[in-house]
C-alpha cells in the first residue's frame, strides 16, 4: 500500500523497539554491541532450528505443533547458553572496572543489559519474520491470506512481531533475574510464557483465527511486560541502600 | 553522576561499525532501487576478462569461468600491490599521493556521475546538465581535497570515504553473480596470504611503514581524528602523560634513543621492543608513556584506545595474566593492509573505455594503495579500516540484496559478527590483521543458508501467521 502503508506496518513492528533503543541503549555503545551480539546468536539459533525443520516443510497443518515445540526448546537452551556467557562477560566487566577504578556493576547496569539482550533477540525476530515480508508492502496493493480475510497480512505480521519483540525483550529480563537469584517461579515463567504464546499463534491456522490470535499474542506480552516491570520495580526500590546506588538509579529511571 | 563502566567500553567498535553499517545500508538501497535482480548490462572489466557469464550456462561452465576471473583477478590486485610496494620502496611518495588523488577524483566524478544519472532517471528529478556538471565536479573536488589534502571537518572526510566505498561497491555488483561470489572469497583468501604470510606485499608494505616509521598515502578509514603533534626534544622522563588517554600500545623509542626523532634507529629499537615484549619484561618498561610519541609516529601504527576501550580492555585483560604492565605499553601495531580495489576500479575504467590501450600505468588508475583495506589501531585510539573493506562487505550485502532483503540482515548480522571478532583478534595478537576474512567467509555461509534454507522456512511459518 505504498511507501506511506509500508513505513506504517514497520513502525508498528519496530516502533517501541526503535524508541527503546533511542532512549536506553544508543548512548552506551557496549549496549549497543549487546543488540548485535545477541541478534546475531537468535539468528543462529533460528538457522539451525531451519536446518532440523527444512525437510518437512511445507507440510501439513498438525506438522506446526512438534515444530513449535521443538523449536521453543532450542530458543530457550540458547538463551541460558547466552546466560553462561553473560556471566563470563559480567566477571570480565567486573575485573575491568577494577583495573580502571570505576563502579562495579550495580542492578541497573544488569537490568540495561538484559533489556539490550532482549530487545537484540526481539529485534532479530521482527525483522526476520515481519520486516522481511514487508517488502511488497511498500507497491501499490495489499495482500490478504485465505485464513484471515479481516486484516492484510502484512498488518496481522506487524502486530504478531510487534508482541514477540516485546515478549522477548521483557522475558530476557525475567529470565536474567530469575537466573541471577537463582527464582524458580520465574526460571519457569519464561519457557511457559514462550511457548503459551507460540502455540497461541496456532490459532490463526483456523479460519478467522487472527481476530483471536493477534489479541492473544498481545496479551501474553503485556503479561510478560508486567512481570518484568514488576520485577525492576522491586529491585530497584529495595535494592540497594547505598546512596551512590539510588542516585544512579533515580538519574537512570529519569531517561 | 559517575559514569559506570558501560558507558565506556566499546566505543571504538560502535565508531567503526557505524561507518560500515552506514555504506552498508547505502549500497543496499542503491542495489534495490536501481538493479534489484541484477544488472541486465555486463560490464566489462578486468573481472571478467576470461569469462563472460551468461545466465544459460551450465553449472560446471560457470563455476570454471568464475574461477578463472577470480583469478586473473586476484593475481593484478597482487602485481599492483606490488608495484606499490616498490613504489614506496623508492620512496615516490608524492607519485602515489597524486595517483590516489586522481583515482578518488574519478570514482567520485565517473561512478558518482553514472550513478547520479540513474537515479535521476529513475526518479525524474528535473535537473538540467549545467547545473548537474558544475555540481558534480564540485562535489568530486570537494571529495579528493577532504580525503587527501586539507584539513576538514572530520565528519566530511568520513562522509567522502564512506561514498567511495560506496560508489566502487555499487559497481561491482554489476558483476555476474557467480564471478561476484568467488571473487569475495578469493579476495578473502589472498588478504590472508597478503598480510600474514612472510613475503606477502601488505605484510612488506606495513614492515616498511613501520620500519621507515612513515605514512603510508592510503584511503583508511579512521573513526576519530588524527592529533598531529610535534617531536619536541626527548620525551620527559617523568611520569604523567595526558591523564585522558592512556597509551595500550606506544612505540618505545625513548629508553633507548632520547634525543632521536624519526630516525630509522628509534624504529628499529619499536621493532625490537615488539619483539621483546611478548612474555618478557625488559627494563626498558619502566618509563610510562608518553603523549608527543603518540602522534609522531604516523597515523597506523600507534593506538591509545582510551582509558577503558574495549580494545584496551582486552589487551588489560589479557596481557593480565602475563608479564607486567610494560607488556602492555610496548607494542606498535602495524597496519593491516590488503590493497586492492583499486586495480578493480581501474578495471571498470577500462571497461568503460572500451578497452583500448590502458597502460599499466592508466590501469593503476584506482592506485592500489588509494583504497587500502585492512584494520588497524589508530592514534588517538580510534580504530582504522581500509577502504577496501567497507567496498567488499558491500559488495556481498549488496549481491545478497538481488535476492532477498532477509539475506540481507543475514549477511549483515554476519558481518558484523565477523568485524567484531577480527578486532578482538587484534586486541589479543596486536599486529597487522585482514579484516576480510572471517566477515566474508561468515557472509557467504550466512547467505548459501539463509537463501537455502532458512528463508523458505520463515515465509512458510509467516505466511501462516505461526511465529515463534
Amino acid at each position: 500500500m505504498t511507501g506511506v502503508g509500508g513505513t506504517g506496518y514497520a513502525l508498528i513492528a519496530l516502533g517501541p523497539a526503535f524508541s527503546l533503543f533511542v532512549t536506553v541503549i544508543a548512548s552506551k555503545p557496549f549496549l549497543i554491541l549487546t543488540v548485535l551480539g545477541s541478534a546475531m546468536m537468535w539468528l543462529v539459533s533460528l538457522i539451525a532450528c531451519a536446518i532440523l525443520w527444512r525437510a518437512f516443510l511445507p507440510g501439513a497443518v498438525w506438522t506446526f505443533l512438534p515444530l513449535l515445540i521443538t523449536v521453543v526448546g532450542i530458543q530457550e537452551a540458547v538463551r541460558l547458553y547466552y546466560w553462561c556467557l553473560y556471566l563470563k562477560v559480567e566477571h570480565f566487566l567486573n575485573k575491568l572496572a577494577a583495573k580502571v577504578s570505576k563502579p562495579q556493576l550495580v542492578a541497573t547496569d544488569k537490568i540495561q543489559i538484559a533489556i539490550a539482550s532482549g530487545l537484540g533477540h526481539g529485534i532479530a525476530h521482527s525483522v526476520f519474520f515481519c520486516l522481511s515480508l514487508l517488502t511488497p508492502a511498500f507497491g501499490p496493493a495489499t495482500y490478504y491470506i485465505d485464513s484471515c480475510v479481516h486484516m492484510p497480512l502484512f498488518l496481522v505480521a506487524a502486530f504478531m512481531g510487534l508482541g514477540f519483540l516485546l515478549l522477548h525483550t521483557f522475558s530476557m529480563v525475567i529470565a536474567f533475574n530469575a537466573l541471577a537469584g537463582d527464582k524458580h517461579f520465574h526460571q519457569l515463567f519464561v519457557p511457559v510464557m514462550h511457548l503459551c504464546a507460540s502455540l497461541l499463534t496456532m490459532v490463526n491456522l483456523l479460519p478467522g483465527g487472527c481476530i483471536a490470535g493477534v489479541p492473544m499474542t498481545l496479551i501474553c506480552a503485556v503479561v510478560t511486560m508486567a512481570v518484568a516491570g514488576k520485577i525492576v520495580w522491586d529491585k530497584t526500590s529495595t535494592g540497594s541502600a547505598e546512596l551512590g546506588n539510588l542516585q544512579r538509579v533515580h538519574s537512570s529511571s529519569s531517561l | 553522576m559517575e559514569k559506570g563502566i558501560l558507558e565506556m567500553v566499546g566505543g571504538e567498535i560502535i565508531g567503526i561499525v557505524s561507518p560500515v553499517s552506514i555504506c552498508m545500508l547505502l549500497v543496499v538501497l542503491l542495489v534495490h532501487t536501481l538493479t534489484p535482480h541484477g544488472s541486465s548490462t555486463s560490464v566489462a572489466t578486468i573481472a571478467m576478462m576470461i569469462y563472460n557469464e551468461q545466465p544459460n550456462d551450465s553449472f560446471v561452465e560457470k563455476f570454471k569461468g568464475g574461477l578463472l576471473n577470480a583469478i586473473v583477478f586476484v593475481c593484478i590486485v597482487m602485481l599492483v600491490t606490488f608495484v606499490l610496494v616498490g613504489l614506496f620502496y623508492f620512496r615516490f611518495t608524492k607519485c602515489l599521493r597524486v595517483y590516489m588523488g586522481f583515482s578518488a577524483f574519478t570514482v567520485l566524478a565517473w561512478m558518482g556521475g553514472i550513478v547520479a544519472v540513474e537515479l535521476i532517471q529513475f526518479f525524474s528529478i528535473p535537473i538540467d546538465i549545467i547545473t548537474f556538471a558544475i555540481c558534480l565536479v564540485n562535489f568530486a573536488s570537494v571529495g579528493v581535497m577532504a580525503v587527501f589534502f586539507c584539513r576538514m571537518p572530520i565528519v566530511l572526510t568520513q562522509g567522502y570515504l564512506v561514498v567511495i566505498g560506496m560508489l566502487v561497491a555499487f559497481w561491482f555488483t554489476k558483476l555476474p553473480e557467480w564471478t561476484t561470489w568467488i571473487l569475495l572469497v578469493a579476495m578473502a583468501i589472498y588478504d590472508i596470504v597478503a598480510v600474514l604470510a612472510p613475503g606477502g606485499p601488505l605484510n612488506m608494505l606495513v614492515e616498511l611503514a613501520i620500519a621507515r616509521d612513515e605514512d603510508i598515502p592510503a584511503l583508511i578509514y579512521e573513526a576519530r581524528p588524527v592529533l598531529p603533534r610535534q617531536i619536541s626534544g626527548p620525551p620527559p622522563m617523568s611520569s604523567s602523560p595526558t591523564p585522558a588517554r592512556t597509551r595500550r600500545w606506544s612505540n618505545r623509542r625513548a629508553p633507548r634513543n632520547p634525543g632521536v626523532g624519526r630516525g630509522n634507529s628509534g624504529s628499529n629499537s619499536a621493532l625490537d621492543n615488539v619483539w621483546t615484549s611478548n612474555g618478557q619484561p625488559t627494563s626498558l618498561i619502566t618509563e610510562p608513556p608518553l603523549a608527543p610519541e603518540v602522534g609522531i609516529i604516523g597515523s597506523r601504527l600507534v593506538s591509545s584506545t582510551g582509558d577503558a576501550g574495549m580494545l584496551n580492555s582486552i589487551s588489560t585483560v589479557v596481557a593480565g595474566h602475563q608479564a607486567t604492565e610494560s607488556n602492555v605499553d610496548e607494542d606498535t601495531v602495524p597496519l593491516v593492509s590488503h590493497g586492492t580495489n583499486n586495480s578493480s576500479t581501474a578495471a571498470a575504467l577500462d571497461g568503460m573505455e572500451s578497452g583500448t590501450g590502458m597502460h599499466f600505468q592508466g590501469s593503476d588508475q584506482g592506485g592500489s594503495e588509494s583504497e587500502d583495506e585492512g584494520l588497524g589501531l589508530g592514534v588517538s585510539g580510534a580504530v582504522k579500516l581500509g577502504l577496501g573493506d567497507f567496498i567488499f562487505y558491500s559488495v556481498l550485502v549488496g549481491r545478497a540484496a538481488m535476492y532477498d532483503l532477509m539475506t540481507v540482515y543475514a549477511c549483515y548480522l554476519a558481518i558484523i559478527g565477523g568485524l567484531g571478532a577480527t578486532l578482538i583478534l587484534l586486541a589479543v595478537w596486536r599486529r597487522a590483521l585482514p579484516a576480510l576474512p572471517i566477515s566474508i567467509s561468515l557472509g557467504v555461509v550466512f547467505y548459501f543458508l539463509t537463501r537455502l534454507i532458512l528463508d523458505p522456512f520463515v515465509v512458510d511459518l509467516a505466511t501462516h501467521l505461526i511465529v515463534f
